[in-house]
């Protein structure tokens, strides 16, 4: 086991420098366009000679490359040329924004999906399983940008219940949390459901448990001691997959509402040119990605006796 | 005999398909007294199965109950609420799968679900169902009783496996077990040690048990009685020896002749001609453990070889190592004197197109949304750029070749029945008009007597087209059938070789001796004398 752990641990610090060097190539090595992007475009052509001098831009790359990376691995992400501050500086409140969403998110989803999926699957076919599977077919077809519209115009608008904007710039209130919690819960759970479903479903008609429900073991046994562990290894990896989701990607949901959070920062580094913003948000998405899998990995082994990785 | 335990009557299930519900099982009548063993016996689709699981209260989801009455032990079943029945199953009446692979929950070790059943119903303490079940373990002769438990169902063998079953099965001391095809799925040697633990446990605690199974050999060794069933109907029910000595229908006829298909020893092509040359052939898989070792063979033209062995004795590797499949890691594959290429993707459509194979399940090997005139004439446009009227011409002719009308063209291949969709694999294979096929366990899958209907086919296109075979099989009636000559395989290795006769008459090797005596025989004393010889020269 302690091997496992130490070798996915290894694999993600390779993925990791991977996909540093691939970043690193994409942003800088055209030095030129630095330049122009950290002192702008009305910038002389001294004025930025100058500047590559002083930041060491005329070493050779390699050199750069690990003056860069050893830069990363100190938190020194360099100065943001939009906000005018250290890159951790705007960061990391961000990404501490964005967790706290997620996690409300996760707190719902999870109970939600699962429950239902499990129901939907026990029984396939029944007046439940049908009702479940049409309204998460039918949330989850429905794309954030359209509900975040019809749920303003509903709470926000005619109702006038809530806020329609997150920004929080009276400090944290918990109200303004809601509508994006909402939005992206509705959109999300119906997939995951969809998946527990197919899983549940798919135990259910296996020989194993047969065999427990020819023991006379109650049906509640059946499903949470035989039917549910088997059934819960595909959701976990999709449960998983949506830890990545919500770090990264909620960025319409993020934009609309306001919200001061990840996704709306890497949109706005990336209107406003802001190479090393972009740099560090990337790689904070990619550890966040390597981190979830390997942990699924792990989780794996412990959920399926028959998986053993080396 | 005991008194009554268990008396059927009118037994009536339906199932749901097509849009409707549809008779599985007609009326059945059946009794059964405490010790005794009845054995069930047909094809697939005999409804064997749905009568065993519905003593216990049990139909498949699709199924139902549509009538009559199952009385056990004086107890109405059908009558019973959910939690009544709950206290028939597993304590006084038990279930042993076919599968036990499938049947164990993966994710669970082997003693929890031993004990899961005594502790849920109140029957025993933790410790005490615990302590029965290593003792369980001793008397079924399992490896290690103390300890085995601790396994994970994924840990131990496929006999091991369906004998930890048949202890489950006996975790609650029922009155009656049901036995669901315990040992299809075994090899001939493991299929032994079952049966034996089976009779053993059956007569040690007196327990009725019904036994269903399609092979009246394997039925014949255990059961006081037998009951022939077919298309959910009784065709015929007598004492064991009366069924065998005296049959009054002529399906249990029929199921007590087969296997009696024999090739015409006349037959035999003796002119010699070297087709395909194997030599000191070495294959694994992903460069781990060796799957075939030092493998030297040589088949002749118009002759059928049967490759014999048990699962994982690599036969099935060596026909992927000779069609390049899994290109061997050492020595040459020579077909007509010329060195193949080691993998398929550098050989020629030529030297594709001689070497064809059909495979153990047609239900797979086949295109579920192609019709007859796509699937045959796949390999026709293919290998010789035939198509539209021409091709349905050829489609046709290999059609009427297999024996299947010439309208069948526009089916789809879920239309057939099982022996229907292994004849078009084969006619799919003749197509590319071959010179060798290689058979794959082509009949494993299928009813015995559609399966003796295939090799009479196979006999026949034979003889008319001049082909050379390569039965792999692990079935030893089969190989009589249809062999000339008989390779035995055990662990990667040839260990016997040659004309089939000199194979099958004594002095054998060893295994082929072990492989042929663990054959089945219609003679209720066969597994008796057979243990018993055993004994005695261990």
């Amino acid at each position: 086991m302690a091997i496992l752990i130490v070798k996915r641990f290894l694999l993600m610090i390779l993925t990791m420098v991977a996909v540093s060097i691939i970043l690193f190539l994409l942003l800088e090595i055209d030095i030129e366009s630095i330049a122009i992007k950290v002192l702008g475009p009305y910038s002389t052509e001294e004025q930025r000679l100058l500047w590559l001098e002083n930041n060491g831009y005329n070493e050779p790359v390699v050199l750069r490359y690990f003056t860069w990376f050893g830069n990363f691995l100190v938190g020194d992400f360099g100065m943001s040329t939009a906000y005018k501050l250290p890159v951790g500086d705007v960061l990391w409140p961000r990404l501490w924004n964005t967790t706290i969403l997620a996690f409300w998110v996760f707190v719902f989803l999870v109970p939600v999906s699962l429950v239902l999926g499990i129901l939907s699957g026990m029984r396939e076919g029944s007046k439940l399983d049908r009702t479940i599977s049409v309204v998460s077919i039918l949330t989850t077809s429905v794309p954030e940008f359209a509900s975040t519209v019809f749920f303003s115009g509903v709470f926000v608008f005619s109702l006038q219940w809530l806020p329609g904007t997150s920004n929080m710039f009276d400090g944290f209130d918990w109200k303004q949390l809601i509508l994006p919690v909402l939005v992206l819960l509705v959109y999300d759970f119906g997939y995951v459901t969809r998946m527990t479903r197919a899983s549940m479903a798919e135990v259910m008609t296996t020989a194993y448990v047969r065999t427990a429900v020819l023991k006379g073991l109650p049906y509640r046994q059946v499903i949470l001691k035989h039917a549910l562990r088997n059934a819960l290894i595909a959701p976990f990896t999709v449960l998983m997959l949506q830890v990545n989701w919500l770090l990264s990607g909620v960025i319409v949901v993020e934009f609309f509402y306001a919200y001061k959070g990840f996704g709306a920062l890497l949109l706005d580094a990336a209107l406003r040119q802001d190479v090393f913003l972009i740099e560090a948000c990337t790689m904070v998405a990619v550890f966040v990605v390597v981190a979830t899998q390997m942990i699924s990995d792990i989780a794996y082994t412990y959920l399926n006796p028959r998986i053993r990785f080396t | 005999m005991g008194e009554r335990i268990l008396t059927i009557r009118n037994l009536q299930i339906e199932g749901f398909a097509d849009e409707q519900w549809k008779p599985i099982v007609n009326g059945i009548d059946l009794d059964l007294n405490r010790g005794e063993v009845l054995g069930l016996i047909g094809e697939s689709g005999a409804g064997k199965s749905t009568i065993g699981i519905a003593t216990m209260g049990y139909c498949r989801p699709g199924c139902r109950f549509a009538g009559g009455t199952i009385d056990f032990d004086g107890v109405q079943v059908h009558g019973l609420t959910s939690d009544q029945i709950r206290e028939v199953r597993g304590v006084r009446i038990s279930y042993v799968a076919q599968s036990a692979a499938a049947s164990f929950n993966p994710a669970h070790r082997l003693i929890d679900q031993y004990v899961e059943t005594p502790v849920q119903h109140g029957v025993l303490k933790f410790q005490q169902a615990a302590k029965n079940a290593r003792a369980m373990y001793a008397t079924l002769d399992l490896p290690d009783p103390d300890n085995i438990g601790k396994r994970f169902p994924h840990q131990v063998s496929g006999g091991q496996l369906q004998r930890a079953m048949v202890a489950m099965a006996m975790s609650c001391e029922p009155d009656l077990i049901i036995f669901d095809e315990p040992t299809t799925a075994l090899d001939v040697t493991t299929q032994i040690e079952v049966l034996a633990a089976i009779k053993d446990i059956v007569h040690r605690f007196n327990t009725a048990a019904i036994y269903i199974t399609h092979d009246l050999a394997v039925v014949v060794q255990l059961a006081d009685r037998i009951m022939v069933l077919r298309y959910g109907d009784l065709v015929e029910e007598s004492e064991t020896h009366e069924i065998l000595n005296n049959p009054k229908e002529d399906y249990t006829r029929d199921l007590l002749a087969v296997r009696t298909f024999r090739k015409n020893p006349e037959d035999l092509v003796n002119e010699q001609v070297p087709l395909i040359d194997i030599s000191e052939l070495h294959a694994s898989y992903g460069g781990g453990m060796k799957v075939l070792e030092d493998i030297n063979l040589s088949v002749e033209k118009g002759r059928t070889v049967a490759i014999v062995g048990e699962s994982g004795s690599g036969k099935s590797t060596l026909a992927r190592a000779m069609t390049g499949l899994l290109p061997p890691s050492q020595g040459t594959v020579k077909y007509s004197g010329v060195e193949l290429p080691r993998s398929y993707k550098e050989r020629t459509k030529d030297q594709l197109r001689q070497m064809q194979m059909i495979y153990q399940m047609p239900d797979v090997a086949l295109n579920p949304r192609q019709k007859l005139r796509e699937v045959i004439g796949r390999p026709l446009g293919f290998y010789f750029g035939i198509d539209g009227r021409e091709r349905d011409r050829r489609v046709k002719e290999l059609l009427e070749m297999i024996e299947l009308p010439t309208n069948y063209i526009d089916r789809f291949t879920p239309e057939l029945s099982g022996g229907q969709k292994q004849r078009v694999c084969i006619a799919r294979a003749l197509a590319a008009q071959p010179v060798v096929i290689i058979c794959d366990e082509v009949t494993s899958a299928l009813d015995q007597l559609v399966a003796e209907e295939i090799l009479k086919l196979l006999d026949r296109l034979q003889k008319e087209l001049e082909m050379t075979y390569l039965f792999i099989t692990h079935d030893l009636a089969t190989v009589k059938a249809i062999a000339d000559e008989i390779v035995v395989m055990l662990r990667g290795r040839i260990v016997e070789s040659g004309l089939k006769d000199d194979v099958l008459t004594p002095p054998h090797h060893e295994y082929t001796e072990l492989l042929l005596s663990s054959v089945p025989e219609m003679d209720p004393n066969w597994l008796d004398r057979l243990l018993e010889s055993r004994v005695s020269v261990e």
